[in-house]
């Protein structure tokens, strides 16, 4: 355990100020209701200010952030409700920094992803898609589903099966079909991606890139479900200070107050448990399994958990889809289900500790 | 579970207080909860409480005139913690850490030389004497009374839930010296010699069977005029000022990521077929939970450390340590179905009975030290500023 650093600090605060003025509740809402949900103006200004450079190795001239900063940025985005696939970009390019050896196309690929003009999101990485994508003579067979916004994206990264061996392939979407599958999550499209006859490329990392990837994705949704978390008990707070009722502020009453203190205990575990798998990754790439799924048992629940009681004391204004609420909550829910549900981080977590046990016999 | 990584100067600290242990084993056994030291042992113990002092492992906080350095380091108050957690040995219990604050802030010069150097020989064990049938949450409602008479004070009335109570030697004791002034105001702070007649202590058995805390009543107690911490009226400021210097506390507690870990082994030693998923995934849960609770408590050291406490923080880490504990050991006993009902002195009981008993020692944690509902207040009010 540590402090945040004084690198986070920094980030966090200039995305705090920029998002402020960016995110608002009238931009949010039209990004989500255009044709494709794609948020020029936002990536422009994301590759302006160096967010997409931001897991971009140094000797590539990018920042060469850590996890923990990619996680602080990101906590910003999701307390902004920003739509977009900056997470999941920058999970790649941290991927592909760390794991991808140093060949001229990824070196290409994530110069371009610095610049801002590639757009990556993943598939496949985590228990959500069933199916095995194949790799046959240089050309992929398969299908993965729950894709974020694979539409917006010019690649994306999944795992394929060549022969007995697993690579984390990236490829150029251009020639991939994706169809948007609706989901209860508003502001960021999930759907599905068809690789028939699309090329492998050369980019291809080892197998243990994968799991990586994976637990890369999980802390990042864990940063944003904290983000989400956090902004809701700045919304709810400011709402029960001000409603009144009975000839009193509704935040008077001890049964709001215990509630709200349940939002703030919670959210502040969302913060601690992120921060430790964020560092467990940067210490060893390999280390992640047990932090990272502390981090979603608690997140996913936590976030989820804060949503609920900031509906309820909302009361009849929060339940109104004019209300940005439950923009929020159906991020927070959403984002419970997928890369592993809490219990399927769970019974991971059983396995860890179960191990141990083990180990300590011996 | 992660820890916090020590600085060079902290390993260089942790080595000290390995070899002082070592070398002052006092073969003593660790004290769980708020269990007191038994009379049997209690030479021993004093000795060993008086080595961690003299060695400056503990209240090194305290001024340089009266021993310590006078800087407050919550990380090496952290590394003596683990340390005697991981041999498995007794702290200092009692409340020294709640009175040491109130001299040192509010006690006369005599009050100090008299009191202080025997705390850290350790030659006196002290109790808290705040809470009363009355005045649990509400301690400000108390009801003891404090009446000037000549140079004495003349004190009547009843504490309850008096953690070492029966082996203390010293009390710190909140008393109504003006039954007219607002309740808060009316308060004054005492030192209690508990051998002064007139004091009597009664063990209260709680529902673990044990008794771990006493009742204690004071019947025309006459305490000397010095007796007085500060001045008349002044109790209430003097008690917080006091509470504040007492940090930390639930680093002390039992860690409960071990208590997750013992679950599974007791468990897989009950059956040692495969659980099913639902109770996999419950101690998954539980797990995560607990690991962090431990990270909560760690990052408090840290901003203890430097300086960024927060009114929230100590409060946010009692309740989700205290409610985590009590999920805990009720999943216990609830995974161990017919059999969780057993008891010792049954040779059928399973760990012993170690879960059956913490299951009822769990319910303590949540009332104790400010109860979770005042907790929950504190947070919202005090930390998250929303109306009274």
């Amino acid at each position: 355990m540590r402090l945040p650093t004084e690198q986070e600090r920094v980030l966090r605060e200039a995305c705090r100020e920029v998002l402020g003025r960016q995110s608002t509740s009238a931009h949010i809402r039209q990004v989500a209701e255009s044709d494709t949900g794609f948020d020029a103006g936002f990536w422009k200004l994301a590759a302006d200010l160096g967010w997409t450079a931001l897991a971009v190795p140094e000797s590539l001239g990018g920042i060469g952030g850590s996890v923990g900063d990619l996680a602080a940025v990101v906590e910003e985005l999701g307390y902004a409700g920003q739509p977009g696939l900056l997470p999941q970009t920058l999970a790649v390019a941290y991927v592909l920094g760390r794991m991808g050896g140093d060949s001229a196309e990824i070196r290409a690929l994530l110069s371009d992803i610095g610049g801002g003009d590639a757009i990556l999101t993943w598939g496949g990485v985590g228990p959500d898609s069933p199916g095995t994508v194949r790799l046959t003579d240089g050309v992929l067979i398969g299908t993965v589903e729950f894709v974020p916004d694979g539409g917006n994206a010019t690649h994306l990264a999944v795992p394929a099966m060549e022969g007995t061996t697993t690579w984390l392939v990236v490829v150029d979407l251009t020639a991939a079909r994706f169809e948007t599958v609706p989901t209860m999550d508003l502001t960021r499209r999930y759907g599905r991606v068809w690789l028939d006859g699309v090329a492998a490329g050369s980019i291809r990392l080892p197998e243990d890139a994968v799991g990586l990837l994976f637990d890369l994705g999980v802390v990042l949704q864990c940063a944003e479900g904290g983000g989400i978390a956090r902004r809701l008990l700045d919304m709810t707070v400011t709402y029960a200070g001000q409603r009144e009722q009975f000839g009193r502020p509704i935040g008077s009453f001890q049964a709001i107050k215990h509630r709200i203190a349940d939002m703030l205990i919670e959210t502040e575990g969302c913060r601690v448990a992120t921060r430790e798998a964020a560092d467990a990754l940067d210490a060893n790439v390999a280390a992640g399994g047990e932090p990272v799924s502390v981090a979603k048992s608690w997140v996913g629940r936590a976030a989820s958990f804060v949503a609920s009681h900031a509906l309820q004391i909302h009361g009849g204004i929060g339940f109104s889809w004019e209300h940005d609420l439950h923009l929020f909550l159906r991020r927070a829910k959403t984002n419970e289900l997928l890369l592993g549900s809490p219990a399927w981080h769970d019974e991971r977590l059983y396995r860890s500790v179960l191990a141990g046990l083990k180990e300590g016999e011996r | 579970m992660a820890g916090i990584e020590l600085s060079p100067d902290l390993e260089e600290f942790r080595e000290r207080v390995r070899e002082h242990i070592s070398a002052h084993h006092p073969g003593l056994p660790r004290l769980s909860g708020t269990r007191s030291p038994e009379r049997e042992t209690m030479a021993g113990y004093r000795v060993w409480c008086a080595s961690l002092f003299g060695a400056g492992l503990l209240g090194s906080d305290w001024p340089v005139e009266w021993g310590g350095t006078g800087t407050y380091d919550p990380l090496r108050e952290y590394v003596v913690d683990q340390e005697l957690a991981d041999a498995n040995l007794p702290r200092p219990v009692g409340a020294w850490n709640l009175v040491c604050g109130a001299l040192f802030s509010y006690g006369t010069e005599q009050q100090k030389a008299r009191y202080l150097p025997r705390i850290r020989n350790f030659e006196d064990l002290w109790c808290q004497l705040f809470s009363e049938p009355d005045a649990g949450s509400d301690l400000a409602a108390l009801r003891t009374t404090a009446v000037r008479d000549g140079d004495h004070w003349l004190i009547n009335g009843q504490k309850v839930w008096t953690t070492h109570g029966h082996v203390a030697d010293f009390g710190f004791l909140l008393a109504r010296t003006d039954p007219d002034a607002p309740k808060h105001a009316g308060m004054s702070a005492f030192v209690v010699d508990m051998k002064t007649p007139g004091i009597s202590v009664r063990p209260l058995t709680e529902i673990t069977g044990h008794a771990d805390f006493n009742e204690v009543f004071f019947d025309d107690v006459r305490l000397p005029a010095d007796a007085l911490i500060g001045a008349p009226g002044e109790g209430w400021s003097i008690a917080r000022a006091a509470l504040a210097h007492e940090r930390g506390q639930s680093l002390r507690e039992d860690s409960v990521t071990a208590k997750v870990r013992r679950l599974v082994d007791d468990l897989h030693a009950v059956d040692d077929r495969a659980l099913d998923d639902g109770v996999r995934r419950e101690l998954g849960r539980l797990h995560a939970r607990a690991a962090v609770v431990e990270m909560l408590g760690l990052e408090n050291v840290l901003k203890d450390a430097a300086g960024q406490t927060s009114v929230q923080d100590a409060p946010v880490v009692k309740v989700l340590f205290s409610e985590t504990n009590l999920a805990i050991t009720t999943a216990a006993v609830d995974l161990f179905g017919p059999r969780g009902v057993v008891v010792e002195p049954s040779a059928d009981a399973i760990d012993g009975g170690y879960f059956q008993d913490a299951f009822l020692w769990a319910r303590g944690f949540t009332i104790s030290a400010g109860s979770n509902e005042i907790m929950r207040n504190v947070i919202s009010e005090r930390g998250l500023g929303l109306p009274k």
